[in-house]
């Protein structure tokens, strides 16, 4: 899982990756897997898999609305029992805040993406 | 995977893209209903083009202020374009990409938004050598 992470050619993904295998050794189930779902739209490559969450991360700093690609991921990763967090550092506030009343949730930093995992990577 | 915006003056459609990009490249897959979103290619480093035809007023409420929104606006030389998304982990594939789409929409703008950002003409993405 090391090596699929490092060589997945986002610098990002293997960051968070690593972050979270630090915390939570052994819970990364699956990076940058292409999963198929009638939520996803079609097949669909999920960053990263770990026991209770299907995390997706962005590294972009411009908003486009990517609304309908969270909201498929958010129904899938319901669908499996898992939550849905995107990490998303250089996303503005108010994006943030935006996604958040639709549902989508949003972290930008590395403690706030471990607290949110802490509460279910048991 | 990198996320690319691709800017339109017209919708793009499934159909159209798909035709064109089958006779180009393998491994194109499309979704059963070819007006709906996507169509990807398989193997390895795969790539996935999406069809939202969004606009830039579906991202007000995503900006600080007006002037923000307009300035971003601003950056992007269509007026009122159509927004679409595509993902690709190497700049090869979304060149070959891009290579068959400007033949349908040859005022085709990229924005690659990622850490490092880039924006420009369809045929610029073509000849600026990237390192991914």
């Amino acid at each position: 899982m090391f090596n699929r992470a490092k060589n997945s050619r986002d610098p990002l993904v293997f960051d968070v990756f690593c972050t979270i295998e630090s915390k939570f050794p052994g819970s990364v189930l699956f990076v940058n897997e292409e999963k198929m779902d009638c939520f996803l739209g079609g097949p669909r490559e999920l960053d990263i898999i770990t026991k209770k969450c299907i995390i997706e991360v962005k590294s972009g700093k411009k908003v486009r609305k990517g609304l309908r690609q969270f909201e498929g991921q958010k129904r899938y990763a319901e669908s499996r029992g898992k939550i849905h967090i995107v990490y998303a550092p250089k996303m503005p506030q108010i994006a943030r805040n935006t996604y958040g009343k639709m549902g989508i949730t949003i972290v930008s930093n590395y403690t706030d993406l471990i607290n949110m995992m802490k509460e279910h990577e048991k | 995977m990198r996320d690319f915006y691709f800017y339109t003056s017209r919708p793009m459609t499934a159909k159209d893209c798909f035709d064109s990009l089958n006779n180009e490249i393998k491994n194109i897959r499309g979704t059963n209903n070819l007006d709906e979103v996507q169509i990807s290619v398989g193997g390895k480093w795969r790539s996935y083009l999406w069809f939202y035809n969004e606009r830039f007023e579906d991202y007000m409420n995503f900006y600080e202020s007006e002037e923000e929104f307009e300035a971003d606006k601003d950056l992007i030389p269509i007026k009122e374009p159509y927004i679409n998304f595509f993902e690709a982990y190497r700049s090869v594939d979304a060149k070959r990409f891009i290579a068959v789409l400007m033949r349908i929409y040859p005022e085709l703008y990229v924005e690659v938004n990622e850490m490092d950002y880039w924006h420009g003409t369809a045929q610029e993405y073509l000849d600026t050598e990237f390192d991914y």
